[in-house]
């Protein structure tokens, strides 16, 4: 049995999933729970503040393109619960498709084993780049003892 | 004739432009480059783009190189360019490179370093010689490179974050010890340089540095003028996760993750006169992309600096002011390039003043020639 995904990742495995089933699918639930915007999404950067590992200090690396969405979806009980996402990208129909499915798997609204789904999917495509990454790492890892052992001069 | 900007170019300045657009399909039948082959098959150059641009957008970046034609400085400039255009939305909370996802990891101050020393995809082991198989490349092979890679991915993730080589020195008290500091950063596409500058302003100034000028700079240090005399403590390559407050619960949630590459130097120890313990001093270096030779050049540039602030600078590489001044690409293109735009007016004063100075001259040798 997998561990479910924590609510903090679910953004990068909703951008990691299949962007095309993304959107139908957060479309759809969109009408079926009367989503509104609680604010207007905006797109624009954020500056990525970086502690140097050195000294400890903090500077500015660079900018990020971060797109945020609010939704507000109706319950079943005839209240609202909301949604939200945050995105590096700048696509604002992304984020407010992101928003919608994160507003119906936290509040467990129907549609959220659909969501589930596609965020399972999503996660499957991380745990897949985190293997490939492993095995970047693991396949060029230096034995210097075989070296050693080989009487090669390690001593450069 | 005039010396005098006249109308008369806008037409050719039209032509000039469809042309260079032109050039990028005439004489072959070759087809457009996709901008995910930029992205994938030129990581090097693009990463160069999006830490000298400042911006990471993968996307933004390989059509910026599509529509310069490959130039990175004038790529890193439309960049730069588009940035000044979107809003600010946030400020993120200092994020800690200890948490990066690795691709490459090396350290030349030891062999063994905690996890092990992983190269990673470098060019550093190849002879340099042509491979000329790449002229004509079948999509068929290009694909089975990958494939025949891939092989068999291991069933589950291994690690990919490992301890510092850093943090181990600073354990065994051979590095200075260092509280953090959480103080705001200098923003440096808010305020401009007025010196002496915090080392957050230095550290931003050289991270989206062209490559080329801080290694110049570097390398002089390197050379002879100046003493840093380094030790790559750790080299890394790899994704750093980022982090933003969710819209709804404010809890940081993770949004992406951004490619970059660090590096901490070791230098020699200096006598303080404090009578303090000696211990070795460092250097960072970090930067958008993979760029190691960024990255290593501006951790040697940032502990050059720091030595100014015991005893001056004593070389052009310690000078704050003639370091920072002086490796931002666009700046410095900007006003190479400026000297082709049309200087008439100027240049008609600097012809006057000859022509008058050729006058006198001419005079004085008439005087001299009268008087013999």
């Amino acid at each position: 049995m997998t561990t479910p995904t924590p609510r903090s990742r679910w953004m990068r495995a909703f951008a990691a999933a299949e962007a095309d089933r993304v959107l139908a699918l957060a479309g759809r639930l969109a009408a079926e729970h009367s989503a509104t915007h609680r604010s207007a999404p905006r797109a624009g950067l954020a500056l990525l503040r970086l502690r140097e590992s050195v000294m400890l200090d903090t500077f500015y690396l660079g900018e990020i393109p971060v797109t945020t969405a609010r939704v507000a979806l109706l319950a079943p009980d005839g209240g609202q619960v909301e949604g939200g996402s945050v995105v590096m990208d700048d696509d604002v129909e992304f984020a407010a498709a992101l928003a919608v499915l994160d507003g119906v798997l936290a509040h467990g609204l129907s549609g959220s084993a659909e969501v589930r789904g596609l965020l399972d999917e999503g996660q499957a495509e991380i745990d897949r780049t985190a293997r490939l990454r492993a095995a970047m790492l693991s396949r060029t890892k230096v034995d210097f003892s075989l070296m050693a052992e080989a009487g090669d001069d390690d001593r450069a | 004739m005039s010396y005098v900007a006249v109308r008369g170019g806008a037409e050719a300045i039209a032509q000039s432009n469809r042309l260079l657009d032109a050039l990028r399909a005439l004489g072959g039948d070759s087809a457009p480059i996709e901008i995910d082959a930029i992205e994938r098959q030129m990581p090097i150059l693009h990463g160069r783009v999006l830490s000298e641009g400042g911006l990471y957008h993968p996307t933004l970046a390989a059509l910026a190189l599509k529509q310069s034609l490959g130039d990175p400085l004038e790529a890193a400039f439309m960049l730069r360019a588009y940035r000044s255009t979107q809003p600010r939305l946030a400020t993120m909370p200092p994020h800690e490179t200890s948490g990066m996802r690795l691709i490459r990891r090396i350290s030349a101050a030891f062999k063994d370093i905690p996890g092990g020393q992983m190269l990673g995809p470098t060019p550093d082991y190849l002879q340099r010689l042509f491979r000329f198989d790449l002229i004509e490349e079948e999509p068929q092979t290009f694909r089975d490179i990958a494939r025949g890679w891939l092989g068999n991915l291991p069933d589950a993730a291994l690690p990919t974050s490992f301890p510092k080589v850093v943090d181990a020195l600073r354990g065994e008290g051979l590095l200075p010890q260092a509280e953090p500091c959480d103080g705001e950063p200098f923003d440096i596409t808010r305020a401009p340089l007025v010196f002496p500058v915090p080392r957050s302003a230095s550290l931003a100034t050289m991270a989206r540095g062209e490559t080329g000028g801080l290694l110049a700079l570097a390398y002089s240090n390197m050379r002879g003028y100046g003493d840093v005399h380094p030790t790559v403590g750790e080299l890394r390559v790899g994704y750093l996760p980022i982090e933003l407050p969710h819209p709804v619960t404010g809890e940081l949630i993770e949004a992406g993750e951004v490619l970059m590459t660090e590096c901490e130097i070791i230098a020699m120890y200096e006598d303080t006169g404090t009578g303090d313990k000696p211990v070795f001093t460092l250097g960072y270096g970090a930067c958008f992309g993979h760029n190691e030779v960024k990255a290593i050049a501006m951790a040697i540039l940032d502990r050059s600096m720091q030595a100014s602030l015991a005893h001056g600078p004593r070389n052009p590489s310690e000078d704050p002011e003639f370091v920072l001044l002086h490796v931002d690409g666009i700046e410095s293109m900007g006003f190479c390039t400026h000297y082709k735009m049309p200087h008439y007016i100027t240049f008609q004063s600097d012809l006057d003043r000859l022509r008058t100075t050729q006058s006198k001259h001419q005079a004085r040798e008439k005087e001299t020639s009268d008087a013999r």
